[in-house]
């Protein structure tokens, strides 16, 4: 007796170790692999601390669970935080689904018990899942405990279900409402003593039942920005899909396996009483294999559910739109893997930086990488990144058509937001801009800075102490230049993206000390292959202190010289030596190759490398 | 008694010693201070929104406000001449009235003043005593319900948009028909037949699907094509003759532009005519005497007794073939003219001028009769077609029955107004608008008093339950219209309609009168 006493607690020693392995890993993937804070860059779920948020959300069904699962994303800003909650819900599910197991297998199909609990951290690592599937994962499993916690039956089933309903139905897509109600059925079914087999059969079915008319009746009904829809129609498949899809078979699995598990469990016991303890031997391979089965978890996270994209996406993102341009270039430059933004970020942070026109051309470019126009995305972190392009440009009226375009992406997202309050600011509607701010003082994250902008305002309503907005007010465009845009009458937004160096053009004649916008028309012209225009325009340089031209700037100013019939003002102008040598190489090269650009090419390739006569080259051979 | 029994009333009787307690303790709050507390201060207390001074309706919700006044507690009371209270406390300045009282001391007082007392207490424990603020109590009731359009402002993507009711005496909202219903799409410019609630249209734009006229008539509600020929332009602004029979609308070419500067969104009408729906046949006609070549009639309005119609009109100042005249914006000013109408013939005669823009000195759009026929109400703005994107407008009131007499301006003092979107209660002593007022970008409905002679009082925001609020709404309102019952047409029935499965065949047309387009 004792012995089978000792045997136990060293299985739950060893279940413990486990588990503990499992969530010191998991923890660690959190905080080194994933990073909270940029699932939450990554979705910007909107919360607010307000009684008409919550009961816009609690009074849908599926709102309960959206709305925790909303709250908890919060936490995510807070990087510490969100992996204590990811931790936390892993725990529950761990312990939720242990006790079940207990009841179902008698405590011997432990392993089968880690299931749901490896499947939850692999799916809490992906950028694109919302943090409500752990929640409604507790609360389908903690319902399924509910149930099986008194006596069992029909009624009390159908309360539980309906509970579930309320709770989760429509919150987080058909798929997942339909395979949570089927998992239920089926541990309510498998939890339902004698009557099991009947159970099993009637639940799940009774479960799709009532969700298929809550849909009908239209009960799921959660406000639109907050729905997925539950028709079965819609059912798509993904991953969480298939994760979801797993479980229930390993549920329904566990059902029709638990009688024969737990012959052998006691079968299994008989044959261990009056066993001596464990061997040292024995324990050592016992730990092996648990370290082995965390390390595999490890290398599946690591590799298959790995969401590497995403990843790179949010972290891109962040940099991008928190104006964190030196270490982006530094991420951009150190190599990694490069997204379809690469461009534009790398040319407003070489802007940023003050190297635009020194290292342009030492980074891959492309024609059309210098400006995000109008509407060609429909990424929320693309168009706030435009918002901002226009934003410090000038170009306030273009900001605020694309925010509001961008608001559309996003409900209440409190970027969007957050750069409305800042554009009104910078156009002197304070009182538009406070109620953008307000809204945003009742969200978690936000709070702090919108409390702080409420104060800038209610100190200097017009903000003229503020060096920011000074700054955007002294190059915004003030006289109108009427550029129309008319969605559905002529597809007129594509005509306006012609007009890039017209609407350069005119913040310069707004400010000419616009640096941006003119080293942006420059970088136009130059990308345009059109040296001779932007040579053009760099007497306005000296409005702006350049004395010296930069390497880019210089190396297009000496091929503008030669291409136009009367040379450029460059007076006051210096060009660097360094880019005449380059240009007298570079004319050697190609006079070598009989003027032949195709035939110059490898050995500019090789000799030009970063300069803007490559790219120049490059682009007449459409390479 | 079993002992889980026994628990369960020991937890009903400890709830409802909670509850006894809670509202014993609010009932003491609620105690106004003693005057040997209090220091008086010289001035009305700052309440958001500015609910000081106001001639209100016996029926209205409670004005919830802000107290903006530095303290750590507030008291606020209304009184009426015979003592009798209402009174909403609180530690951050927000004060919510209890609903009953707010409604049984309003209803004892019609016709009469209240008086709100406000105190604040400050960190050295001494009360603030402000100055009352006096409440008139209008006789004369509000419309139960109000109907308005709420989005974001103010581009043509796919928001949450939709049309909704809200309970005046209340503040419970309910959605008559949201972009959810329609699909992907615009929700605009809904109309009733007489304040109606079972009797009103509205009209969708698909993307992609054809533009609907949705004529609801008790729980039933059927799309129309109100396009002559299935082109041309929808229907756009709309109203009902009082026999309920018949809808007279607008057909606009809209151009929506962006100027680069200044206010961030523009439109104009380029094109513009109006027809008559008969709701029976579904047959559309395009008068030719109310469409006279190289004019832009819009916004049509019938009289109280249906003999007359009332439009805005203006000369198009450019070929009928320009495409984007939006230079020409600035020099568009509308007249409001009105023709006679027969009845019995359906015919209209010749348009006479109402307001003549030269003569106001701006665009004078948006005219809305009151229902005893005395008052035109319209909006004036400095020019083109429309008020709602222009930097000011204002409200203007002429008197009909006063031969000779000159519009007047609702508010004369106020330096910006942004009203638009206006409309009259049944008994012509209410005025609906939507406001920008507050913000220059996010329209609220305002509702003000008129008095038989036509002046009008201040205007006040519609309140909300939560002051805060106001404060924090992102959307905007507009086309608020009063309304007399609660409308229960299901949105099922709306969806049904503007999908497909109660769409009316195109309409039979008459008329072709090709001259009229514009």
């Amino acid at each position: 007796m004792a012995s089978t006493r000792r045997a136990w607690q060293l299985a739950r020693l060893t279940t413990a170790r486990i588990d503990g392995l499992l969530l010191v890993w998991f923890s660690l993937h959190l905080v080194y692999a994933v990073q909270p804070y940029l699932i939450y860059q990554a979705q910007q779920p909107p919360f607010a601390c307000t009684r008409g948020f919550a009961a816009d959300l609690l009074g849908y069904s599926g709102g309960p669970v959206r709305y925790v699962g909303l709250f908890l994303a919060q936490l995510d800003a807070f990087n510490a935080a969100g992996v204590l909650v990811r931790v936390v819900i892993a725990l529950l599910i761990g312990v939720l689904t242990s006790a079940l197991f207990q009841r179902l297998a008698g405590g011997r199909a432990r392993a089968a018990r880690l299931l749901p609990v490896v499947l939850y951290m692999l799916l809490a690592a992906r950028y694109d899942q919302p943090l409500l599937l752990g929640p409604m994962l507790v609360a389908m499993l903690a319902s399924a405990l509910i149930f099986a916690s008194g006596p069992t039956g029909l009624g009390r089933y159908l309360v539980l279900l309906a509970a579930l309903i309320y709770g989760v139905a429509g919150a987080a897509g058909p798929a997942t409402t339909y395979l949570l109600v089927l998992a239920f059925g089926a541990l309510c079914g498998a939890l339902s003593g004698s009557s099991r087999r009947l159970a099993l059969a009637v639940y799940p079915a009774l479960g799709v039942a009532a969700v298929s008319l809550a849909d009908l009746l239209g009960l799921q009904a959660l406000p639109a920005q907050w729905r997925y829809g539950i028709a079965p129609g819609r059912l798509t498949v993904d991953l969480a899909v298939s994760l979801w899809l797993l479980y229930a078979v390993a549920a329904i699995a566990a059902v029709y396996v638990a009688d024969p598990l737990r012959a052998r469990c006691h079968a299994w016991r008989a044959a261990r009483a009056g066993a001596a303890p464990s061997s040292g031997g024995r324990r050592v391979r016992r730990l092996l294999g648990e370290v082995a089965l965390v390390a595999l978890v490890a290398v599946l996270a690591a590799t298959v559910a790995a969401d590497k994209a995403g990843r790179q996406r949010a972290r891109m993102d962040f940099l991008a739109l928190h104006g964190q341009w030196g270490q982006l270039l530094a991420e951009l430059e150190r190599g990694g893997p490069r997204h379809e933004l690469a461009p534009f970020d790398v040319n407003r942070a070489l802007f940023a930086q003050g190297r635009l026109g020194e290292a342009m051309f030492q980074v891959p470019q492309r024609a059309d990488a210098l400006l995000l126009s109008v509407e060609t995305t429909y990424v929320l972190a693309t168009r706030i990144r435009m918002v901002d392009q226009w934003l410090d440009l000038g170009r306030l009226n273009l900001a605020e058509y694309a925010l509001h375009n961008a608001w559309v992406l996003g409900d209440d997202n409190p970027v969007v937001l957050s750069r409305l309050a800042q554009l009104y600011m910078v156009k002197g509607m304070s009182s538009a801009a406070r109620t953008y701010l307000r809204t945003l003082s009742d969200n978690l994250v936000w709070r702090r800075w919108a409390q702080r902008e409420l104060h800038r305002l209610a100190v200097d309503p017009t903000l003229a102490s503020s060096p920011e907005v000074l700054r955007r007010r002294a190059v915004m465009l003030r006289g109108d230049d009427l550029l129309h845009i008319n969605r559905y009458a002529d597809k007129a937004e594509e005509r306006a993206w012609h007009l890039v160096p017209e609407i350069l053009s005119s913040l310069l004649r707004e400010n000419p000390r616009n640096r941006m916008a003119l080293d942006y028309l420059i970088a136009h012209f130059l990308l345009e292959g059109h040296p001779e225009y932007a040579a053009l325009e760099m007497h306005r340089l000296r409005d702006c202190g350049v004395t010296e031209l930069p390497r880019a700037w210089a190396e297009a100013a000496l091929l503008g010289r030669d291409l136009l019939p009367t040379p450029p003002d460059l007076a006051s102008l210096t060009i660097p030596e360094s880019a005449q040598e380059r240009y007298w190489q570079f004319r050697t090269i190609v006079k070598r190759n009989r003027g032949s650009m195709a035939a110059a090419y490898p050995e500019l390739q090789r000799e030009m490398s970063g300069t803007y006569f490559l790219y120049l080259v490059r682009l007449g051979l459409g390479r | 008694m079993t002992r889980p029994t026994r628990r369960w009333w020991l937890l009903v009787a400890l709830l409802l010693l909670l509850g006894a307690a809670r509202a014993a303790w609010r009932r003491l709050d609620e105690r106004p201070p003693p005057d040997s507390q209090c220091t008086a201060t010289a001035r009305a207390p700052r309440l958001e929104p500015d609910y000081t001074d106001l001639v209100i309706p016996p029926n209205i919700a409670p004005l919830n406000f802000m107290v903006v006044e530095s303290g750590r507690r507030y008291l606020a009371r209304l009184t009426d001449g015979q003592g009798r209270t209402v009174a909403a406390s609180s530690r951050n300045g927000v004060m919510i009235f209890p609903l009953k009282g707010w409604h049984r001391l309003l209803a004892a007082n019609r016709g009469r003043e209240l008086r709100l007392d406000v105190w604040a207490r400050a960190d050295d424990g001494r009360w603030n005593r402000y100055q009352p603020v006096r409440q008139t109590v209008a006789a004369e009731p509000v419309e139960n319900y109000l109907a308005y359009r709420r989005f974001r402002p103010f581009y043509d993507s796919s928001g949450p948009m939709g049309i909704y009711q809200r309970d005046l005496r209340g503040f419970d909202e309910t959605a008559i028909a949201t972009r959810d219903d329609i699909g992907d799409g615009c929700l605009n410019c809904h109309s009733f037949h007489d304040r109606r609630a079972d009797s009103f249209v509205f009209h969708t734009r698909l993307f992609p699907g054809d533009p609907a006229m949705v004529v609801v008539r008790g729980s039933q509600a059927q799309a129309a094509d109100t396009r002559v020929g299935g082109s041309g332009p929808p229907a756009g602004y709309s109203s009902w003759h009082p026999n309920g029979q018949t809808i007279a609308f607008s057909r606009n070419r809209i151009l929506q532009y962006y100027p680069q500067a200044d206010r961030a969104k523009a439109a104009l009408d380029v094109a513009s005519s109006l027809a008559v729906y008969t709701v029976a046949t579904g047959q559309v006609t395009v008068p030719p005497e109310i469409n006279p070549p190289g004019r832009l009639p819009t916004f049509p309005c019938w009289s109280a007794d249906g003999r007359w119609l009332y439009f805005a009109t203006a000369p198009r100042l450019w070929p009928e073939s320009s495409y984007m005249p939006v230079a020409q914006q600035k020099n568009l000013r509308y007249d409001i003219a009105r023709a006679a109408y027969d009845q019995a013939t359906g015919r209209f005669g010749s348009p006479e001028t109402v307001v003549s823009a030269r003569t106001v000195g701006g665009s004078a759009l948006e005219p809305r009769i009151s229902p005893d026929g005395r008052f035109l109400l319209f909006c004036l703005c400095e020019a083109g077609t429309f008020p709602v994107f222009q930097e000011r407008s204002d409200l203007y009131l002429l008197d009909l029955t006063r031969p000779g007499a000159q519009p007047v301006a609702l508010e004369s003092t106020a330096p910006t107004r942004h009203d638009s979107w206006h409309s009259w209660s049944g008994n012509s002593r209410w005025i609906v608008c939507a406001s920008k007022r507050d913000n220059n970008l996010l329209a609220r409905p305002y509702l003000r008093y008129v008095d038989a002679a036509g002046v009008a009082s201040k205007p006040f925001v519609v309140p909300r339950s939560d002051p805060r609020l106001h404060e924090r709404e992102t959307c905007t309102f507009n086309v608020p219209e009063l309304v007399d019952g609660p409308i229960r047409v299901g949105r099922t029935a709306v969806r049904r309609a503007t999908t497909g499965s109660r769409r009316a065949a195109p309409t039979g047309q008459s008329g072709g009168h090709s001259a009229a387009e514009g």
